[in-house]
């Protein structure tokens, strides 16, 4: 009898604490956002220096600025944390005039000795920043970038010394200049430098700092951090606190544009010399220059931003409390637009758009269209028997486009048979040979396997994604069906499949390509034989002569006219197989205003805010057939 | 049934008496389980969804990765009832040993020529990547006027079941009676292919959970003493895994591209991988219930008898004790079956479970749930599965409550 | 006592090693490693990082010298999120699914001791068969399945709850519902069973024959001895349930240690997965131990060996 009474009481009593629990956790406090939007998967850091994704480059775009930013609707250079800029006849010097109210969110002046502090470790080969090649038009930058490497005897170098290894770590070691006189190679790749500093030669011996806290260093030998190019080489000059001065290797008629994109965003020097990383990246800690400041993070839920107080052009910015949610699902992100959980979202789970497209009449906040990019399969040119050009012609023409676009992808993807999406102005589509089954059996026989026979198995690597898995699928099952080859799909995990495709490890692979500036140059420097992005290990002298001139030609058109050159060079060679062109996906609730498409699916918060009279048709939804 | 007969089976080798007394006693359960209708519905549903598993390629359906994406997501239609389908390539099949005994031929050039690198360690690499290669060129070129047609790998029996299909029922196939997936893939076969998997799944990884776990019990229970004590004391100890978690981290690992290539090497897919590792955690409770009915066994008369005729200590276990383990194996197996279908279902939420182009039940719920939206409900592709799934998950159990039963009421609790 | 809880700490100390020691190595044996970037690093850079973190160094070393860290509480930094520790992700992570899993707890010990309890009451009629099924049902489904079809009926058709997320208690009945449903119905199972028991013993006709009302037997005389096996079934639900929770976690997009383990294990996250690991294990330990702990207190005829 008393065992079961106390069983009821300690079940009860065990109930209620469980409800305690569960309310204590739940805060409750967190007011609603103005707006909300999915931000797609968690982001990988704040920090503009180390990131590279879109939804990264939504939070790093509301939370800083840059010298210059892009205009929401044109994507044209407006003026930023610079309110004014000369360049200079040859197109090779920029000056920069900062503006004297850009504040940091702790209320300090946003100087140019924030921006070369920046940059230059955003250069920095420690940093490693995977996008540092979009600072590579600055003049010695790619050299200094690359360290160790970068430097030749005679160059004159810096070498930083070994701090600490209690020491903050975003802090630099003490630095000397001097002169390179002769790099000594050890075992396993490593160097020494010797080095001549006032007329005394020195022979450094890059470590860590552990190491060099640790163990006196080998007889006739200093250690240091690392020694590379002296950056007062590099043509990143402060001229006085609100002026600097940009010198670029050569003229690049893009490059106020990707001024305004995230990696060269400034950040603070104070905030990470205090906290090192990546504590200085907490909600509590970071300083920025944004017209946003983060407020709240919580990892895989939401990253919650309010307007700076300290922010240049507040009067502007007209959302408040802006929150980004990390929903990985594009179901679940649909479910809770459709419940007026989110204000926007990017994409659309593929089966809800084939029937949100069709809907009559026509949604009031859907809009897709084209933008500047690619989707495409890369060819690995170095094994058999993709080495052959008839081959992959024939690959190429084997594929049914119009059935993948159809069937795969409902929001109105058009197939592509080029490299450059159309849209840049006066540039000149080039593209590959249409579809031709017949000529492709016919290319294939030529080649020596006629229907197919002996043609060893292919493997098509995709990144794991639903929507790249069922194309490779689909076009596994056209080759299967057209050439009666064998073909295999295979499918890793973001960080893997790019090890692979480095590593040459693939056979096809699926790639995208998304335009970093408006030009027709962010997708054809990808292909020249030097480039990181080369994978395909095809290799093409003309084409990086064509590609090379181009960077030298002042006058647009010509530069256009090689371009075209290069491009149908390419796509006469195909080691890329063109599939199609991505659209925009966004679905913007009708009230939200300062929303555009434009050519890069780029999309500023801080553009943005919400009008619910609604009196005017919103411009998101104009050119809509 | 399976019930009485391998009872009987292990009747024979025990003593007359106590045989005479396996035998009522199974032959009662017997009885007692054909009392139970729920159960006796459920055996029968379950046998022949069994059949019909092992049948499938002999049966009239479409090819289950027949890709038609003009039909895309077709809703269920019964008329007209059949369809015709393109037809096997014979000439293509009757001339396939001929060409693989040439690629044989090379493959033993190659293979020697492995062996002489691997002695002299140049070129292991080279050689090895050709060897693979020439054996994948194998596999597809017998596979080849089967993959045509959609069908994915078969085994040699399958083979030959499509083959006697095709001349069976010739060019007619089934309508999709459940409606068709994203890539106008027929659900119908869909979802018999997949019951071939999934069932298979459940079966083989629950007996290698069965194996360890019998024996492992029996032993502990038998030898007794301080080997029991620490047998007995690493299961508690593993009780304490999270092993769903350790399972996931366990197949990503195993799925990075040079293992897996490693393993595929040796024979093990991501199946494989999986019975292992579940029949590795399913063998728990098992033992701890076999050691709990052997320890009480042994003080038994025909042990004492088999033991006074000096019967070897393995001879004892494995003979005497194992089949009067049956009751609880039984029950145990019943039990487990679904639990570890459900839990490759899971795997497959997750995208661990089987790859394409293989389907399972889980597989084809989970794809039935992704293109569930608000917008519009493709409701065949999340029913259906969920109906096979559901119903033949709902039948093991109420196998499993009454063979329980019937075999022992007082196992109830266990 | 104090001997037991002793051992039993031993006992954990042990299976946490040995869970760490099998992930580290597995973990070592996977190619690429935290530093794979996209861009090749300068030779120098590679070897310093190397040094920093002792990826230089024999493995046996490497093995000796995380071991210390994580004995120390430190399970180092994530692969893939800069940001964040994994500290600081459990930290984040922890009291969410604590949370989500106490309700989900609440849900299926109430709902599965009424269904279980009608359902006996109830017996042979057609309500007990229907009871039954749904309960069934519960067990024979998979649990996104569930939540798929509760999607659509309580956010869509009926809009009562929200799609997804985490702040309000609104947002957490849904997933809490989810996860709790197969154990609510394995607790109606086990419910009704142990009720159909005692509802047949002899005290209870006893009672019964002295005028007990119908409600005051089955509250007061047959609940009480229905309820021990619903108690002993609770240690293997909650193990249940923190799993569980991988799924409806995904799902309801609530940022939980589910969450994180499975993107954690998808996108090759090992340092973070493998603390998750480490974790979950001392939850299960102290679970199971808690458990043995309440019988003990519960029924005094449980002695602690």
């Amino acid at each position: 009898m008393s065992s079961t009474s106390r069983t009821l009481v300690a079940c009860f009593l065990l109930g209620s604490l469980l409800l305690i629990v569960v309310w204590s956790t739940l805060e409750g406090g967190l007011p609603p956002a103005d707006f909300t939007f999915i931000n797609e998967s968690e982001v990988k850091s704040v920090d503009p220096a180390l990131i590279s994704g879109q939804p990264e480059g939504r939070i790093a775009t509301s939370i800083f600025e840059g010298v210059v930013r892009n205009d929401p609707e044109t994507l044209e250079p407006i003026p930023g944390v610079a309110k004014s800029w000369e360049i200079s006849e040859d197109r090779l010097v920029y000056t920069f005039f900062l503006r004297d109210n850009a504040r940091w969110s702790d209320g300090l002046l946003v100087t140019a000795y924030d921006f070369a502090y920046s940059w230059r470790r955003f250069l920095d080969p420690r940093t490693a920043a995977e996008y540092a090649y979009q600072a590579w038009y600055i003049k010695n930058a790619h050299d200094y970038s690359l360290g160790g490497s970068g430097i030749q005897p005679g160059d004159p170098v810096e070498i930083e010394l070994n701090l600490p290894p209690t020491a903050i770590n975003t802090l630099r070691g003490e630095v000397l200049h001097g002169k390179l006189i002769r790099i000594i190679p050890r075992r396993d790749e490593e160097r020494d430098f010797l080095v001549e500093i006032d007329g005394k030669e020195i022979t450094y011996r890059p470590t860590d700092d552990s190491e060099a806290a640790r163990n006196d260093p080998p007889e006739g030998v200093a250690w240091c951090r690392q020694v590379l190019l002296d950056f007062r080489e590099v043509g990143i000059k402060v001229i006085d606190e609100l002026t600097m001065q940009i010198t670029l290797e050569n003229p690049t008629p893009y490059f106020l544009g990707l001024l305004g994109f995230y990696p060269l965003y400034p950040v603070n020097q104070k905030c990470l010399e205090t906290y090192g990383a990546p504590q200085w990246t907490k909600a509590d800690n970071i300083v920025t220059n944004g017209a946003y400041k983060i407020v709240f993070r919580r990892i895989r839920d939401r990253i919650r931003m309010i307007k700076s107080e300290y922010y240049w052009n507040r009067e502007n910015v007209r959302l408040e409390l802006v929150d980004a949610l990390a929903v990985e699902s594009l179901t679940t992100a649909l479910n809770l637009y459709l419940t007026d959980k989110a204000d926007w979202i990017g994409d659309v789970p593929p089966p809800a758009m084939r029937e949100l497209i069709r809907e009559e009449p026509p949604r009031n906040d859907l809009n897709p269209v084209p933008y500047l990019s690619s989707y495409f399969y890369f060819v690995n040119t170095q094994i058999k028997p993709l080495d052959d050009v008839r081959i992959r012609r024939a690959l190429s023409m084997a594929l049914d486009r119009e059935e993948i676009t159809s069937k795969l992808l409902p929001a109105g993807e058009p197939p592509s048979l080029s490299l450059v999406s159309p849209g840049i102005e006066n540039y000149r589509t080039q593209t590959a040979d249409a579809e031709n089954p017949e000529l492709a059996r016919q290319l294939f026989a030529e080649a020596g396997y006629p229907e197919g026979h002996g043609f060893p198995r292919l493997e098509i690597l995709t990144n794991t994604h639903e929507a790249h898995q069922a194309i490779a699928e689909l076009i596994r099952k056209q080759w299967q069906r057209v050439l009666g080859i064998t073909v295999k799909t295979r499918n890793e995990e973001w960080g893997a499949y790019n090890a692979s495709l480095r590593l040459g490890k693939y056979d096809l692979a699926r790639r995208g390509w998304i335009a970093d500036y408006s030009d027709p140059n962010t997708f054809l420097d990808m292909f020249t034989t030097n480039s990181e992005q080369n994978s395909t290990g095809w290799s093409n002298a003309k084409y990086d002569e064509l590609l090379e001139l181009a960077q030298i030609e002042p006058d647009p058109d010509k530069r256009f006219r090689l371009l075209e050159q290069a491009e149908r060079i390419l796509l006469d060679e195909l080691p890329m197989i063109p599939i199609y062109t991505y659209v925009s996906k966004n679905m913007v609730k009708p009230y939200v205003r300062g929303f555009y498409n434009n050519v890069r699916d780029d999309h500023p918060v801080w553009a943005m805010w919400i009008d619910r009279s609604q009196e005017s048709p919103n411009p998101f939804l104009r050119g809509r057939q | 049934m399976p019930t009485a007969r391998s009872t009987e089976a292990g009747g024979i080798l025990l003593t007359p008496q106590v045989s005479r007394k396996g035998m009522s006693l199974s032959q009662d359960a017997w009885r007692r389980l054909r009392k139970n209708r729920v159960a006796m519905i459920s055996l029968v549903a379950i046998v022949s969804i069994c059949i019909l598993a092992f049948l499938t390629p002999l049966l009239p359906l479409q090819a289950p990765d027949h890709a038609q994406t003009a039909l895309q997501y077709e809703e269920p239609t019964i008329s007209p009832f059949w369809l015709p389908t393109k037809p096997l390539d014979m000439e293509l099949v009757s001339q396939t040993p001929q060409v693989v005994a040439h690629l044989e031929t090379e493959l033993t050039d190659l293979k020697l020529r492995y062996e002489l690198a691997k002695q002299s360690g140049e070129n292991l690499d080279n050689a090895r990547r050709q060897l693979r290669r020439k054996e994948a060129e194998i596999q597809d070129t017998i596979q080849a006027p089967y993959r045509q047609l959609g069908y994915p790998s078969l085994g040699m029996l399958s083979r030959a079941m499509v083959r006697a299909r095709f001349a069976l029922f010739g060019n007619q196939c089934i309508n999709s009676l459940c409606g068709r997936d994203l890539l106008g893939r027929d659900l119908l076969s869909r979802l018999f292919w997949g019951a071939r998997i999934s069932l298979l799944v459940g079966l083989v990884a629950t007996i290698v959970s069965l194996v360890i776990g019998v024996n492992y019990g029996a032993i502990s229970g038998y030898c007794g003493g301080w080997i029991d004590d620490a047998m007995m004391r690493f299961v508690d100890v593993l009780y304490s895994v999270p092993f769903i978690f350790v399972v996931i981290f366990l197949l990503t690992i195993l799925g990075e591209d040079s293992i897996a290539d490693e393993l595929a090497y040796w024979g093990i897919n991501r199946i494989t991988v999986f019975f292992l590792v579940v029949g590795a955690i399913y063998w728990l409770t098992m033992s701890r219930v076999v050691r709990g009915q052997v320890i009480s066994l042994k003080h038994e008369l025909f042990v004492e008898a088999a033991r006074s005729l000096a019967a070897s200590q393995s001879r004892i276990i494995f003979l005497h004790l194992l089949p009067n383990l049956l009751s609880v194996v039984l029950v145990y197996l019943t039990l487990t079956i679904p639990r570890v279908m459900l839990f490759e279902a899971f795997l497959s939420f997750l995208g661990l479970g089987v790859e394409p182009p293989d389907v399972s039940w889980g597989l084809l719920a989970n794809e039935g749930i992704k293109v569930i939206t608000p917008v519009k409900i493709y409701w065949w592709l999340i029913l259906f599965p969920s109906l096979a799934l559901g119903a033949t998950l709902l039948a093991l159990n109420f196998l499993g409550d009454g063979v329980r039963d019937a075999l022992d009421p007082r196992l109830r609790d266990a | 006592m104090t001997s037991f809880m002793v051992r039993r700490l031993l006992w954990m100390a042990i299976t946490l090693l040995v869970v760490y020691t099998v992930s580290f190595f597995l973990m070592r044996s996977v190619p690429g490693g935290p530093f794979d970037r996209e861009r090749v690093l300068e030779p120098e850079i590679m070897k310093n990082i190397e040094k920093r973190y002792n990826l230089d160094k024999p493995l046996y070393q490497q093995y000796l010298i995380e071991l210390g860290k994580v004995v120390r509480g430190d399970l180092g930094y994530s692969y893939k999120i800069n940001d964040y520790t994994v500290n600081e992700v459990i930290a984040e992570g922890l009291p969410i699914s604590v949370a989500l899993g106490s309700l989900a707890l609440i849900f299926a010990t109430t709902l599965g001791l009424v269904a279980g309890v009608t359902s006996a009451v109830l017996r042979g009629t057609w309500g007990d068969v229907l009871l039954m099924l749904i309960a069934t049902l519960g067990i024979a489904l998979p649990n996104f399945v569930i939540a798929g079809i509760c999607i659509i009926l309580f956010v869509f058709l009926l809009p009562l709850f929200p799609a997804a997320g985490w702040g309000d208690f609104n947002q957490l009945v849904l997933p809490a519902f989810c996860l709790g449903a197969p154990y609510a119905a394995y607790i109606a199972r086990i419910a009704r069973t142990s009720m159909l028991d005692i509802l047949s013993q002899d005290h209870i006709r006893t009672a019964r024959a002295k005028g007990v009302g119908p409600l005051r037997l089955i509250l007061v005389h047959a609940l009480r001895g229905a309820l021990l096996p619903v108690v002993s079934f609770l240690g293997p639900a909650v193990a249940g349930i923190l799993t569980g929770s991988l799924v409806v976690e995904q799902i309801f997009a609530i940022p939980g240690l589910g969450s994180h383990f499975v993107q954690a294990a998808l996108q090759k996250d090992y340092t973070l997965a493998m603390g998750l690991v480490l974790l979950y294990t001392l939850l299960l330990y102290v679970m199971n131990w808690l458990v043995d702990l309440s019988y003990a207190l519960l029924d005094p005829r449980v002695e602690l060996e």
